[in-house]
């Protein structure tokens, strides 16, 4: 095909537009160079990018735009993969291992659409047939070549596995094949300056890995990342509830002023009862009415637990996280919640927010004391553990096992350890 | 327990055993497809563009401004001017083949050579950069634009 460079331009200007794997960033701000210096094409990310290419190499073998697009595919996924910079040594397997690897991705993103030109321009024989995808007359070859083939172009052996790959190659490829095999782009190496560094960091990020990497979510911020994260984040967060409601149920204590709950209790009673299934149908069998279990209901004392959170300053980062957890628990809460920095005061949640006044310092010996004061028998303290060191004294009077902590996430236990009582701590979210 | 179970074997190829499942004379798979742009009620403006480049050209650029006149340059600024292009970003979506008409007189197919190089996969813009590649003038597309309102009446 007669390509000028002008039209080469324009090819390479829809391929940014149409931004295949993220590849805009980088073809944007390329610049293009004509020489018959590299054989193929190849991009050099040493100082400002610049993308060469060879004029007769694609007059040669490029029949379409697509196969124009698939070698400029090509040095982008080199570049993006960072392998010039990777592998110091160019080693004729290693490169061969490289570029499989990278039309074997081109294949399964764009199809025979651009693999169309790997088919033309490696032949499907031993070793080069690694570098294309079989067509369904090629012929079958050794099975275990076979075998590493599909892997390839399957995905099993994806940009992750290239050492796996190689250790394979090594013993089974026939250096002197390998040498006459044309490869494309450059295989030399290359040291990436810190700017190009930051973009190839920008296009990671904004690709979606699919068909590259064996955990394609593991890299960039693309949607499976988000949902990965978010499922995570929920998963925690559950933890943290789960955790929390366990410690809670520990410190709830009847609270005379409330009779909002009811226990059920169960009685046998010579009265059919909906509740008890089987009597209706040992009733019918008999014709006795038999003993059934009852359900009789009676007012009960609320259960609340008494909470003292910690607001010091060293708090601050993860109050909110706390607050909410919580919130979502304020049926368990004994109102008000207590608040305490350098001394103990009242808080109450108000539209969802907890309203309090505090100093700002920290100091756990008017939690001791306010415990002592109010005679409560349990409660529950929530703390990072960044607080004075306690001594018995302060512990005069209670009962170790009755205050329970939970310290944040990124608390330290230390000093709850240190005087022997009972902490929980988060994982951090 | 043995001698108390009947062994059942599940025939090759029958995926379900008797009363696990509705019987499959009763299931129907059908494919569903709509779109919103075959709605003529929709569209405030509509064009249909096509072209067939000849196989030989490799130099898209030169046979578009051969379109004009056999000359090797051109002043794109008074020709897009003069050209009349849709002024607003419009929706491409493809035309279907017996709708597309192929370009009679030059100037219809100069007017779609340069409207074609403006739009990428989706959309037409008239700021957009115009990209003379065989894959954007080679094809079957109808741009359009579509009135909102009766978007959201279609209910």
């Amino acid at each position: 095909m007669e390509w000028t460079e002008k039209q080469i331009r324009y090819i390479i200007q829809d391929m940014t537009d149409e931004n295949p794997l993220a590849c805009r960033a980088l073809f944007t701000i390329t610049n293009v160079e004509f020489t018959t210096k590299i054989p193929t094409m190849a991009v050099t990310l040493s100082k400002s990018p610049v993308l060469k290419i060879n004029l007769e190499f694609c007059r040669e073998h490029l029949q379409s735009e697509n196969d124009v697009k698939a070698v400029l595919l090509h040095e982008f996924l080199h570049v993006l993969l960072l392998h010039t910079e990777k592998f110091k040594t160019s080693n004729r397997l290693l490169n061969i291992a490289l570029d499989a690897i990278i039309n074997s991705i081109i294949y399964r993103y764009k199809g025979m659409q651009y693999a169309d030109f790997f088919v033309r321009f490696y032949k499907w024989e031993e070793i080069s047939f690694l570098l294309r995808p079989k067509l369904d007359d090629d012929e079958e070859l050794e099975d275990e070549w076979m075998n590493v083939h599909k892997k390839i172009y399957q995905g099993k052996y994806c940009a992750d596995d290239l050492y796996e790959l190689l250790v394979y190659l090594k013993d089974k490829i026939n250096k002197k094949e390998a040498r006459k095999i044309t490869l494309l782009g450059n295989h030399d190496e290359e040291n990436i300056s810190d700017e190009m560094k930051v973009l190839l960091d920008g296009i990671l990020k904004k690709m979606d890995g699919t068909s590259i990497w064996n955990k394609p979510w593991t890299r960039g911020t693309g949607e499976k990342l988000n949902t990965e994260e978010l499922k995570i984040i929920r998963y925690k967060k559950n933890k943290w509830e789960q955790s929390t409601l366990t410690l809670l149920k520990k410190c709830l204590m009847p609270d005379k002023k409330l009779n909002n709950e009811t226990t059920t209790h169960k009685v046998m009673l010579p009265i059919l009862s909906s509740t008890d299934r089987r009597s209706m149908a040992r009733f019918k069998y008999s014709g006795m009415i038999p003993i059934s279990k009852n359900e009789s209901t009676k007012p009960a004392q609320s259960q609340l637990a008494n909470i003292y959170l910690d607001v010091s300053g060293s708090m601050s980062n993860e109050i909110d996280a706390l607050i909410s957890l919580l919130y979502h628990f304020r049926s368990y809460i004994k109102m008000p919640l207590w608040v305490f920095s350098d001394d103990v005061v009242e808080a109450r949640f108000k539209d969802g927010k907890l309203e309090y006044e505090s100093t700002g310092g920290t100091s756990i010996g008017p939690v001791f004391n306010h415990l002592r004061k109010n005679k409560i028998g349990k409660s529950l303290i929530v703390s990072d553990g960044y607080v004075e060191t306690m001594t018995d004294l302060m512990l005069k009077d209670l009962r170790r096992e009755n205050i329970n902590v939970l310290v944040s996430a990124n608390g330290n236990p230390q000093k709850f350890m240190d005087v022997k009582i009972p902490y929980l701590q988060l994982e951090k979210l | 327990m043995e001698n108390t179970h009947e062994k059942i074997t599940v025939p090759a190829g029958q995926r379900h055993l008797s009363n696990s499942g509705g019987p499959s004379s009763r299931v129907r798979t059908e494919k569903i497809t709509t779109s919103i742009f075959e709605s003529e009620e929709l569209k405030t403006q509509s064009e249909i563009h096509s072209l067939d480049i000849p196989e030989n050209v490799t130099d898209i650029e030169k046979w578009v401004i051969s379109l004009y006149r056999p000359s090797l340059s051109i002043d794109w600024e008074p020709m897009i001017a003069a050209l009349k292009l849709p002024a607003v970003r419009m929706l491409v979506v493809p035309a279907e083949m017996s709708s597309v008409l192929q370009s009679e007189s030059r100037y219809k197919m100069l007017r779609s050579a340069v409207i074609l190089s403006k739009c990428s996969s989706n959309y037409y813009s008239p700021d957009s950069p115009m990209i003379f590649t065989r894959n954007r003038l080679n094809r079957k597309v109808e741009l359009i634009k579509i009135n909102l309102n009766s978007y959201y009446g279609m209910d």
